[in-house]
């Protein structure tokens, strides 16, 4: 039966071609707009380079202090105090990793100057991140033990600084009026959030701050890597426990802590709401699948208009078969897998554009070195948007089709 | 002959609800896209207030260091910054520069009035560093580091909220703890956060040794080039090692800051731009269709003496009138937006939208309704009639 379903609504495609090129333009259109999104999204959410466990990391990155009265607030990336001597305690994640938040410096090459994004880590991120190593490898406990000035590059900054390929390993960089010897150059880091990208990395300890300052808020984000995914959770609750225990001394101004572990979901979510709300995540998501329901309205209305119209075109087939004892059902149901087919086709030239729309982000390189895919996940979701689309925009030609009086309908009109 | 399209109209309503919902969507979107775009451009209209050509901002990352000794360190950058023939003049501030990331916000006192404003830590070359103009009063000069009150400027915004059209310059204010203040010029504009930001109201306070101010601003000749930068760098290194110091240039940045807005701007548009295409084809299709389904209307009408453009007309003005019911309902929606003022955009700029957005839904419905029209108007009434 489905067979002929197929056959029919292929006849039907080539009938009244304008009608089928409107459809199929609207519906992948707009399927590439939101294949675009959800690709997008899902780039930032899976685990990429070089974030192999991603899904499994969660980062400290934002703590609130207030005063007693809560009257003034104050809120950053944490200090590095506070995760060196608390965060670093937790028992339960797998690994614990420190780095800092970017901070561009100016440095001075052949009468040219570039600005270098610069990062200060610890030795365990590196084991966290799986950068992929051009040349030489990364820095050790032992490095940062010896303070040794060493720097790990990317291979943009390897070519804009010392020339195109060049083996740099033992070379010197000179940044922020600091020289650094460089001990691995590894490849171009996108810098999507969580943004794990720096144009040059270097030990913690050859910061010029005063690490030893009992400061909670500071421009530094610790990685906890949980050692499954199932214990996300009990990580977040055995942080939570430790932030209640700290006790900030009562000679500071603000005294009362707050501080989070968030998976890259809610990291995302916060990055969208800019406050500190627990709801963020759920907020996030209704607004974005909102959004995406409104943007659907329009093609939707639009495939409805011209599917009432199509209907006409074929009242006469209805009359017939309904005199020979179809049911409403069946003819409802015949026409909304009509159009689920038409969608589908549809779908399949939206994937098209969406790839070559993400292509072209890529090639004009507006997000740095992200490399996009179209995965399995995302292609489902795009055919289950098809679905739901046809089903949308067929249901309600398909019950005004299926309520025609055979007399009428055989005559081709439709009241 | 309008009476009776609309009753032609109504007896088809249930046919017709469909385009009557899907024009209605699509003025709500171009009255969406064209209220965002016609409220940043007004903003853009207006002049900045400052110069931003061969302006550097130099962030000094002090690390924590005591304030004495900034201060102390800072007089050292002062007159090593003096020697510098590249550099035309130069001022400290905070770090709330123009295009930078940073904004702070206090509330002031007018009488009764609060109004919240920007408040910028400026010095006396911040105005000449910057190209500013003041419209009334002068900036800040040494005569001031002894006078016995405490000076303000305050932009145009802040005049227009606290005095109306009266002259501001030698008015008292007062700050949140009710210390009083005496402001002594009014530059008119200061979009420091860019051209398209709606300005806001602000206040200048001069620098004082209550806090240390981060940033630096250098107005340089436009031969200043990276091997000056260089050496400014080295300079200021040598003063304070321990330090961190990130030039950026005032261009550059606002080149960034205006990609902020220029960027959800163009997708807008163009996702705009194709629902409406989508709408404009979806519409032209079913008004074909509809036509062709009339021909025996058409036949009779043309045999009882209706003339071509007679009928023409009625078709193009019968997809009008679906317009305007649909437009009707759009508009009353829309004037939601200025008479519960859900956003902070000018009334104004609200109902030029409406206008704009009803005009190009017009013009649309005009043209998707002409070729099937014309078509219906060019039909032989024998043939029309023998349409079966």
């Amino acid at each position: 039966m489905l067979r002929n379903y197929i056959k029919i609504a292929w006849k039907v495609l080539g009938r009244n071609k304008f009608f089928t090129f409107v459809s199929l333009f609207g519906i992948s259109f707009t399927l590439a707009v939101l294949i675009v999104v959800i690709s997008l999204l899902d780039n930032m959410l899976q685990p990429s380079y070089p974030e192999p466990d991603r899904d499994r990391t969660l980062y400290v990155n934002r703590v609130r202090m207030q005063n007693a009265e809560k009257t003034s607030t104050s809120i950053s990336s944490a200090g590095f105090y506070f995760l060196n001597e608390y965060v670093k305690e937790l028992k339960t994640p797998e690994k614990i990793g420190i780095i800092s938040n970017g901070t561009t410096t100016n440095t001075f090459v052949k009468n040219r100057k570039l600005q270098l994004e610069l990062k200060y880590t610890d030795d365990v991120i590196w084991e966290i991140y799986d950068h992929d190593f051009v040349e030489g490898k990364a820095y050790n406990a032992a490095n940062i033990a010896n303070n040794d000035y060493v720097a790990v590059i990317t291979e943009e900054t390897r070519d804009d600084y010392f020339g195109e390929n060049q083996q740099v390993v033992g070379q010197t960089i000179v940044t922020d009026n600091t020289a650094y010897r460089v001990i691995g150059v590894v490849k171009n880091i996108p810098n999507m959030p969580p943004d794990p990208a720096a144009d040059i990395f270097v030990p913690y300890n050859t910061s010029k701050l005063d690490l030893t300052q009992r400061q909670f808020l500071g421009g530094y984000t610790a990685l906890l890597l949980a050692p499954t995914k199932d214990q996300m959770e009990e990580v977040q609750e055995e942080f939570q426990a430790m932030v209640s225990k700290i006790e900030v001394p009562a000679d500071q101004h603000l005294s009362v802590l707050e501080a989070w572990a968030f998976s890259q979901k809610e990291l995302i979510s916060q990055l969208a709401s800019r406050n500190a709300d627990d709801n963020a995540v759920l907020i996030f998501f209704s607004i974005l699948i909102g959004g995406m329901l409104l943007f659907m309205l329009l093609p939707t209305l639009n495939l409805v208009n011209i599917n009432v119209s199509r209907i006409m075109e074929r009242a006469s087939e209805i009359g017939v078969r309904k005199a020979f004892g179809a049911t409403s059902n069946t003819l409802a149901i015949q026409f909304i897998v009509e159009n689920i087919i038409l969608t589908l086709i549809g779908g399949l030239i939206g994937l098209g554009l969406a790839f070559l729309i993400l292509q072209l982000i890529q090639n004009m390189n507006m997000l740095a070195y992200t490399q996009f895919t179209i995965n399995l996940k995302v292609f489902l979701i795009a055919i289950l948007l098809c679905v739901f689309f046809g089903f949308l925009s067929g249901v309600l030609p398909a019950i005004r089709m299926s309520r025609m009086q055979i007399v009428n309908a055989i005559k081709g009109e439709i009241k | 002959m309008i009476r009776h399209l609309f009753l032609i109209i109504w007896n088809q309503k249930r046919r017709n609800f469909g385009l009557i919902l899907e024009i209605f969507f699509s003025f709500l979107v171009l009255f969406a896209v064209l209220t965002f775009i016609i409220d940043k451009y007004n903003y853009y209209r207006q002049p900045l207030g400052f110069e931003y050509q061969n302006v550097w901002s130099i962030y000094q990352d002090t690390k924590g260091a005591p304030k004495e000794e900034v201060f102390a360190t800072q007089e050292q950058i002062r007159n090593a910054l003096k020697s510098f023939p590249e550099i035309i003049d130069f001022t400290f501030t905070n770090s709330n520069i123009p295009y930078g990331s940073s904004r702070s916000i206090t509330s002031l006192k007018k009488g009764d009035k609060e109004i919240d404003a920007d408040i910028f830590t400026v010095d006396e070359h911040f105005a000449s560093t910057l190209g500013m103009s003041l419209s009334e009063g002068r900036w800040f000069n040494e005569s001031d580091r002894a006078a016995g009150y405490k000076p303000v400027i305050i932009n145009g915004v802040f005049k227009e909220e606290a005095f109306g059209d009266e002259p501001a310059a030698g008015q008292m204010v007062e700050d949140y703890n009710d210390n009083p203040l005496k402001i002594i010029g009014v530059v008119d504009q200061y979009k420091y956060r860019g051209e398209f930001v709606k300005p806001f109201a602000g206040f200048f306070q001069r620098v004082d040794t209550t806090f240390a101010v981060r940033s630096l601003l250098l107005h340089v000749r436009s031969n200043a080039d990276a091997k000056f930068e260089e050496r400014l760098n080295k300079r200021l290194d040598q003063i304070a090692s321990n330090w961190s110091f990130e030039i950026n240039y005032l261009d550059e940045m606002r080149k960034s800051t205006l990609r902020e807005t220029k960027i959800p701007m163009l997708i807008f548009i163009i996702i705009s731009a194709f629902l409406v295409f989508n709408v404009a084809l979806g519409l032209f299709g079913v008004l074909w269709y509809n036509i062709n389904k009339r021909k025996q209307e058409i036949g009779i009408r043309r045999a009882m003496g209706a003339s071509k453009s007679g009928i023409g007309r009625q078709f193009v003005g019968e997809v009008l009138v679906i317009s305007t019911l649909s437009l009707a309902l759009g508009t009353f929606f829309a004037v939601q937006f200025p008479l519960l003022k859900v956003f902070s955009v000018q009334a104004g700029v609200y109902f030029l939208s409406i206008v704009v957005s009803a005009i190009l839904i017009y013009l649309i419905a005009f043209t998707c309704s002409l070729y099937p029209s014309v078509q219906a108007a060019k039909l032989q009434p024998a043939v029309a009639l023998h349409d079966e």
